[in-house]
C-alpha cells in the first residue's frame, strides 16, 4: 500500500471517529435528559420488573457501560491510526532517500554530460565513463566494452575494479556472454541472484560471482557499438529497474560522446597525415630546387671546362716543346717543369668539373652487381688503408639484386667516399662497408670511425667547390660529382654524421627489373 | 715512320700552331684551318691522311664538318679533339666514322702518338 492511500485511510477513519463521538455524546445528552425528565419513572422500569430506585441505578449503570464500550472502541481505533501514520511516515522517508539518490544521480550525470561534450580525448573520456558509472551506480566493478567492427568482438576499453589482465584479455563475441547478448539484442539486462532469470543463466560464466548486475547496450543510430556493465558483489543491496533506466540514459549519452571523440581522433590523425604529406612535399620541393641548382651549376661547369681546356692545352703543349728544346742543365727547366705540374693540377680540376657536369666519359649502362664494384674499390684502396691503420670490414649480401648502372662511374663514387673516410681517420680506425636490399632498392653504406662532420656543414656538402680540406688537398668537387652520378642513376647519396663518432654515407640505387 | 699529311681544324689559332709545331718537328706535313668551311676547301684542293677535328666551332660545327669532309675524303683517318662537347656530339662523330676522340688538354706526346699510330694503322691496312 502506498503512503498516500495509508494517509487517506487514516484521515477517513479519524473523520468517522469524530462523527461517532459526536453521535454518542448527543445520545448521552438525550439519555440524561430523559432520566432527568422521568425522575419519577426510571426508563428501565418501563421494560424490567424492578422498583424505581433500582431502575434508576441500573439505567445509570447501562449508560456508563455504553460509554466505556465507546471509549474502548475509540482507543482501539486511535492505536490503529497511530500505526498507520507511523507506516506512512517511514514510507515517506524511504521515498525521500530514493529521491535524494536520484537527485545525486542526475547531478552526476549532468556533470558527466558536460564532461562528455567538452572532452575530446577518447582514452580520457572512456575512463571517465567507467569512473562515473562506478561512483553513481555504487558498483563494485565496471566494464566499458566497445565493438571491434572487423572482428565482431567486444573488447574492454575502460574498467574499474578489474585486473589489468582481465581488461587486456577479455574478448566477447557478439551474442555470447551477458555483454554480447545485450549488445546483439540492443536491450538492457538486470541480473539479481535473489530472482535469477532462467533465460540468462546459461550466459553467466561460473567464475563470475555476481550479487546483482546491470548491462546496457551502447547504441548509435540503432546499431550496437558496445556495452556498459556494472556489478555488485553478493550480499550487497541489489540493483533495481530504476538503476537499469538510469544506466540506459547514461549509456546513450556515453555512446554519442564516444562517437564524437572517435571522429575527433580520426580528424586529428588525418590532420597529422596531411601535415606529414606537406612536409614531404616541401622536402621534395627543396630537393627539386637543389637539383635544379646542381643542374645549372653543371651546365656552367661544362662551359668553364671548355674555355679552360683550350688555353691549358696550349700552355701544356708549349711547355713540353720548350722543355724538349732546353738543355738538361739549363736553370729554366725547373720553372718549365713547375708549369707542367701546375697545368696537370688545373687539368685535374677541370676533369672534376667535367665529371660534375655529367657530360663526359662513357655513359654506358649495364647490369652491375654492386658487391663487385665495392670489392674493386676496396682492392684499389686496400694498400693505402693498411698504411694508414684503417681496418676494413665488409658485410656484403650475396643475394644482392643487380642495378642498371655504369660500373666505372659508380666506382668513382665509391672511391670518393672511401678516400673521404680515410682522410677523416688520420689516426687510423675502422671502415665498415655493407650492402643490402629492401623495397626494390639496393643500398651500400660506408661507416667510418672518423672525426665526423659538423651539423651545419652537412647541408652544403654536395655543393661544388665546397671543401673543408686544406687548400690544395681537395677540389671540393668529389661529393658534388658523386651526387651528380647518383642522380644520373636514379639513386641517392645520404650522409649521417656525429662529430667525434664517425660518418655513415649511404648510397641507394633502384634494383634492375628482372626481364 | 712514314710522314703523314695532317689537316688540323680548330677555331683556336694557338692550338693549331702548337699541333703544327709538334707534328712538323716529327716530319709530318701539317695544314691548319680555323673553320669548317676552310677545311672543306682545303680538302677539295689536296688529300690528307689524318684529320684532327675540333667539335665546338662557330659556324659549321665539328659534326657537320666531319660529315662533309668524309664525303670528300672517305679514306682519311678522323680524330676528334675536344675541350668539352656533349657526349652526343662525340657519339655522333664516332658513328659517322671518326676513329677516336682525344680530349683536351692533351700533351705534345699524346698528339704525336695518336697521329703516328693512326698513320701506321692506315699504312698496314693499305698493304
Amino acid at each position: 500500500m502506498t503512503s498516500n492511500s495509508l494517509l487517506n485511510a487514516a484521515e477517513r477513519r479519524s473523520e468517522q471517529l469524530w462523527l461517532l463521538a459526536f453521535f454518542l455524546l448527543m445520545l448521552l445528552a438525550s439519555a440524561l435528559y430523559v432520566i432527568q425528565a422521568s425522575e419519577e419513572v426510571p426508563l428501565l422500569t418501563l421494560f424490567l420488573p424492578v422498583n424505581r430506585v433500582l431502575g434508576s441505578h441500573l439505567t445509570s449503570a447501562a449508560l456508563l457501560a455504553m460509554i466505556l464500550l465507546v471509549c474502548t472502541y475509540l482507543q482501539e481505533q486511535t492505536v490503529k491510526l497511530r500505526k498507520a501514520s507511523r507506516q506512512a511516515w517511514s514510507e515517506l522517508q524511504l521515498s525521500n532517500s530514493t529521491l535524494q539518490r536520484m537527485a545525486l544521480q542526475i547531478a552526476c550525470w549532468t556533470e558527466l554530460s558536460h564532461a562528455l561534450i567538452t572532452n575530446s580525448d577518447l582514452d580520457q573520456l572512456m575512463d571517465l565513463i567507467a569512473h562515473t558509472a562506478l561512483e553513481v551506480m555504487e558498483a563494485d566493478t565496471v566494464s566499458l566494452m566497445l565493438l571491434e567492427p572487423e572482428q565482431e568482438e567486444l573488447q574492454i576499453v575502460a574498467g574499474r575494479g578489474l585486473s589489468p589482465e582481465v581488461v587486456r584479455k577479455t574478448r566477447v563475441a557478439m551474442g555470447s556472454g551477458i555483454a554480447g547478448y545485450v549488445a546483439q539484442r540492443g536491450e538492457p539486462v538486470l541480473l539479481r541472484s535473489s530472482s535469477p532469470d532462467p533465460r540468462l543463466m546459461h550466459l553467466l560464466k561460473r567464475e563470475h560471482e555476481i550479487g546483482s548486475a546491470v548491462s546496457v547496450p551502447l547504441m548509435l543510430r540503432e546499431r550496437p557499438v558496445g556495452a556498459l556493465n556494472v556489478n555488485r558483489k553478493p550480499g550487497r543491496e541489489e540493483f533495481t529497474e530504476q538503476d537499469v533506466r538510469a544506466l540506459s540514459v547514461f549509456a546513450s549519452q556515453a555512446a554519442s560522446a564516444i562517437e564524437k571523440a572517435q571522429l575527433y581522433r580520426r580528424g586529428q590523425e588525418e590532420l597529422e597525415r596531411s601535415q606529414e604529406m606537406l612536409t614531404r612535399l616541401e622536402q621534395a620541393q627543396a630537393q627539386l630546387i637543389h637539383s635544379e641548382k646542381m643542374a645549372s651549376l653543371g651546365l656552367l661547369a661544362g662551359g668553364v671546362a671548355h674555355e679552360i681546356n683550350n688555353p691549358l692545352t696550349v700552355i701544356r703543349g708549349r711547355s713540353e716543346l720548350l722543355l724538349a728544346s732546353t738543355p738538361a742543365d739549363a736553370p729554366i727547366r725547373k720553372s718549365l717543369e713547375l708549369v707542367l705540374t701546375e697545368s696537370d693540377r688545373i687539368a685535374k680540376i677541370v676533369r672534376g668539373l667535367l665529371d660534375f657536369s655529367r657530360e663526359h666519359g662513357s655513359r654506358e649502362m649495364t647490369l652491375v652487381n654492386l658487391n663487385h664494384v665495392v670489392e674493386q674499390t676496396l682492392e684499389l684502396t686496400s694498400h693505402i688503408m693498411k698504411a694508414e691503420n684503417v681496418e676494413i670490414a665488409t658485410e656484403l649480401n650475396p643475394e644482392l639484386p643487380t642495378v642498371l648502372a655504369n660500373a666505372g662511374r659508380l666506382e668513382q663514387v665509391f672511391m670518393n667516399v672511401a678516400v673521404n673516410a680515410l682522410q677523416a681517420m688520420p689516426q687510423g680506425g675502422k671502415l665498415h662497408v655493407r650492402t643490402w636490399s629492401e623495397v626494390k632498392r639496393v643500398h651500400v653504406s660506408f661507416a667510418d670511425t672518423g672525426c665526423g662532420i659538423p651539423e651545419d656543414v652537412i647541408p652544403r656538402i654536395f655543393e661544388p667547390f665546397f671543401t673543408t680540406k686544406a687548400e690544395g688537398e681537395g677540389t671540393g668537387l668529389g661529393l658534388a660529382v658523386s651526387h651528380g652520378i647518383m642522380k644520373a642513376h636514379g639513386g641517392q647519396i645520404n650522409i649521417h654524421s656525429v662529430v667525434g663518432e664517425g660518418t655513415v654515407v649511404t648510397i641507394d640505387l633502384p634494383a634492375a627489373r628482372e626481364e | 715512320m712514314a710522314s703523314a699529311s695532317v689537316l688540323v681544324v680548330d677555331d683556336e689559332p694557338e692550338i693549331c700552331s702548337l699541333i703544327h709545331e709538334a707534328l712538323s718537328a716529327r716530319g709530318h706535313r701539317v695544314k691548319c684551318c680555323l673553320a669548317g668551311q676552310e677545311a672543306i676547301e682545303a680538302a677539295q684542293r689536296e688529300s690528307f691522311d689524318i684529320v684532327l677535328l675540333d667539335m665546338k666551332m662557330p659556324g659549321m660545327d665539328g659534326v657537320e664538318t666531319l660529315h662533309r669532309l668524309r664525303s670528300l675524303a672517305p679514306e682519311a683517318t678522323y680524330v676528334i679533339i675536344t675541350g668539352f662537347a656533349s657526349s652526343t656530339k662525340v657519339e655522333q662523330s664516332l658513328a659517322m666514322g671518326a676513329s677516336m676522340c682525344l680530349p683536351k688538354p692533351f700533351g705534345v706526346a699524346d698528339i704525336v702518338e695518336v697521329v703516328e699510330s693512326a698513320r701506321a694503322a692506315s699504312t698496314s691496312a693499305a698493304r
